[in-house]
């Protein structure tokens, strides 16, 4: 499989949202605004595009015995940095996420690719694989959020599109939203896409 | 002819330990140069919400618009505001024309998964709370966490803190009833411990600090 290849199957044909419905907790969870949604993201596509690679480069010496732990450690260590990193440059956010980033590493997409992918081919490989893998978490995560953003504060990314004149709808920004428009969103790839009959 | 060590049953022992302070040691020396950006931000998110508190009185005695002194955050606190001595609680109070006209203390109570801190600003009479805001909390978030959102904190402005020598005690009614008496709050939908919880941390330390400005 070539490189371009193993990123369009992480990111889009194997999504690990829509096609494997991994990662569904915080997909539901932060997705009441955008910017939550993209630094959300962009942490998981960090922590799993490093996890990756180190699991993979370690992969050959990883006692069969130990490599959950030793996995589960690595993407401890990487989530753990990826905390630190908000809560010293980007304190509003790091308080709006709460527990969530923590929460990355309960999130079964990184151990899923860890166990899938990496532990099985080479870190460059497996690096991409994360990449695509975060990505194709982030593109679900900013879709929900613009819906919910969108008619719930009538603004994205915070910047204010509807006017005044639009009445927000406060069920997007309550927690059920998230669930009834990830239900459809999967429920139109599967059907468009998949071609997966109900 | 030995096994190799790689095959031997102590390797993964082995192997998970160095594993182990390798990452730990990253993650020291990672954490260890942003603690000093990390209280920064806790200092500063500190002094903003104590300036918050106390805004409204002192926009009402010096006619400064309230805007304007919580974005002169720093300047205020030097003008205006100078700490409390005597109490067991981290005391400030509010001054204006070398008189007191609010106190402020730092409270602490139990929640229902941990403790949590708020702050309660009251005249120097400990007649009336003039606001009130937890500001460290562990409580489950999307419920017992929303005790820091502004529709439940707000209701505590105005309220009695002490009459006739004891504290005010407060009962809970549901979210979306108004309250019918002064003495009502309404509690978090789904979080029942948590607001009692909020109620019981106020009380008490209330009770504490009216005790302690008497001695």
């Amino acid at each position: 499989m070539t490189k371009k290849d193993i990123f369009i199957n992480s990111a889009f044909r194997e999504n690990s949202v829509w096609k494997q419905i991994l990662g569904i907790c915080s997909s539901l969870a932060v997705t009441n605004l955008m910017l939550n949604s993209l630094i959300m993201g962009l942490g998981v596509t960090f922590s799993l595009a490093l996890a990756n690679f180190t699991i993979s480069a370690l992969r050959t010496h990883t006692p069969r015995s130990v490599r959950m732990m030793v996995q589960t450690l690595i993407i401890a260590a990487y989530v753990i940095i990826v905390d630190v990193f908000l809560q010293a440059n980007m304190p509003a956010i790091s308080k709006q996420l709460g527990p969530y980033v923590g929460l990355i590493i309960t999130n079964c997409i990184l151990m899923g690719r860890a166990e899938a992918f990496a532990a099985q081919n080479n870190p460059i490989d497996s690096f991409i694989d994360g990449i695509g893998s975060g990505l194709g978490y982030t593109l679900v995560l900013l879709t929900i959020a613009a819906i919910r953003e969108l008619f719930g504060f009538g603004s994205l990314f915070g910047i204010q599109i509807l006017g005044d004149w639009w009445i927000r709808w406060s069920i997007m920004v309550m927690a059920p939203s998230a669930f009834f428009i990830l239900a459809i969103f999967i429920w139109i790839i599967n059907n468009k896409y998949y071609k997966v009959k109900a | 002819m030995s096994k190799p060590f790689s095959e031997t049953p102590v390797y993964p022992v082995v192997f998970m330990l160095v594993i182990t302070v390798v990452f730990v040691g990253v993650l020291a020396v990672f954490y260890r140069n942003s603690m000093a950006q990390i209280e920064a931000h806790k200092v500063n998110e500190y002094n903003q919400l104590l300036v918050e508190l106390l805004s409204d009185t002192l926009a009402d005695s010096t006619g400064i618009d309230r805007t304007m002194l919580i974005e002169q955050r720093d300047e205020t606190i030097n003008t205006y505001i100078k700490p409390l001595d005597g109490y067991s609680r981290k005391a400030y109070q509010l001054i204006y024309q070398d008189k007191p006209i609010a106190y402020l203390f730092d409270i602490k109570g139990k929640g229902l998964w941990g403790s949590m801190a708020a702050m309660v600003a009251t005249d120097p009479q400990f007649n009336k709370i003039i606001d009130f805001a937890v500001y460290a909390q562990m409580e489950t978030p999307g419920l017992g966490s929303r005790i820091t959102e502004a529709f439940f904190k707000e209701q505590f402005r105005g309220k009695s803190a002490i009459t006739s020598g004891s504290v005010q005690n407060y009962s809970l009614v549901p979210e979306g009833q108004e309250e019918l008496a002064p003495d009502q709050i309404r509690q978090v939908t789904g979080a029942t411990i948590t607001s009692n919880s909020v109620l019981k941390m106020l009380a008490d330390e209330l009770n504490l600090l009216y005790s302690e400005s008497k001695d």
